[in-house]
């Protein structure tokens, strides 16, 4: 499980050296999760620190075993807006795993392929994957970067 | 894939959208693609992505074309591998064709000239992603606007 000090190391996103081929086209490279249950490389396009004006920040992840926390910790972002995918790795409308995930205020237990639109403002995070029978991608994605840190907030507990 | 022509997408709880199967316009994308419909899902989401699985040769997106918002194609690896990339792919970008023959993306801005998208070898089955946000979040930071315009350059790699 990722500690909160483990956050620091998405500054460890500089350590991913994409490579820009063209002025458009970059070879994504694989890194290392902070998170120790994920353990193939993941690969994140950077948008603007690979390509100025190309907004859209997106990591995968290859995810086949359960994971305590992913997000570590509940939080807002006042001004961006982010997107989170969980769908099978080989078939992608496969979904043999339990999640809970904790968006606007409450816990949501989720056992189907998603997506969740998190607009700005809105609290989201942790997830939780308490069991894997197939493995999952999972896709964190952003369009903009955040112009004011994220708020952290103390999560309600589970109904 | 009977069943699958259209894509019907379930919000099951506020924000949080069941991703349904629905069939290629691609004969030879033979599995259930996934895709995220942004604002038709959830009112104001300007972000929409599509997932396809290439397992064989296939040419996408003719002929040549722009549009006004800003569109990101991903060749990835399937999940165990994104990182790798056994395919031979090639891609018209603005005013030239680009190979792909690794795990990549492609940034095309608003109104620049791109596809068709043309896998002419599958040596592994790979992931297509194809994501795209709305005209009106098509803006990109002030800042941006200072760089000099694009230039499609040589691969740097190959001057060596």
């Amino acid at each position: 499980m990722a500690k909160p000090e483990d956050l620091g190391k998405l500054g460890g996103l500089v350590k991913l050296k994409n490579l820009r081929h063209e002025s458009n086209l970059v070879e994504l490279k694989g890194w290392k999760s902070a998170h120790k249950s994920i353990s193939l490389p993941m690969i994140t396009a950077m948008g603007e620190r690979d390509i100025p004006g190309s907004q859209l920040v997106i990591g995968f992840a290859y995810i086949d075993q359960p994971e305590e926390k992913i997000g570590i910790k509940a939080h807002i972002h006042p001004d961006r807006d982010q997107w989170i995918f969980l769908f099978g790795a080989r078939d992608f409308t496969e979904f043999d795993a339990d999640v809970e995930f904790y968006l606007d205020d409450e816990w949501h237990k989720i056992d189907y392929p998603f997506y969740a639109y998190i607009p700005k403002g809105m609290s989201h995070e942790p997830l939780r994957i308490t069991r894997v029978g197939k493995p999952l991608i999972f896709i964190d994605a952003r369009v903009e970067a955040d112009k004011q840190p994220p708020v952290w907030i103390e999560e309600k507990p589970r109904k | 894939m009977a069943g699958m022509e259209k894509l019907k997408n379930v919000v099951r709880e506020p924000n949080v959208v069941e991703l349904k199967p629905w069939k290629s316009i691609h004969k030879e994308i033979k599995e259930p693609m996934i895709t995220s419909l942004g604002g038709f899902d959830v009112p104001d989401n300007v972000m929409s992505m599509g997932f396809a699985r290439i397992t064989e040769p296939v040419c996408m997106g003719s002929p040549t074309h722009k549009h006004p918002h800003d569109q990101w194609i991903y060749l990835i690896g399937e999940a165990d591998s994104f990182d790798k990339l056994d395919a031979d792919i090639e891609m018209t970008l603005g005013d030239k064709v680009v190979k792909i023959n690794y795990p990549c993306y492609v940034f095309i801005p608003k109104n620049v000239m791109h596809c068709p998208l043309d896998v002419k070898r599958v040596g592994k089955p790979f992931i297509f992603i194809d994501a795209r946000v709305t005209e009106e979040a098509s803006v990109r930071p002030e800042k941006v606007a200072k760089h000099v315009p694009v230039k499609y350059i040589a691969n740097p790699r190959k001057k060596k």
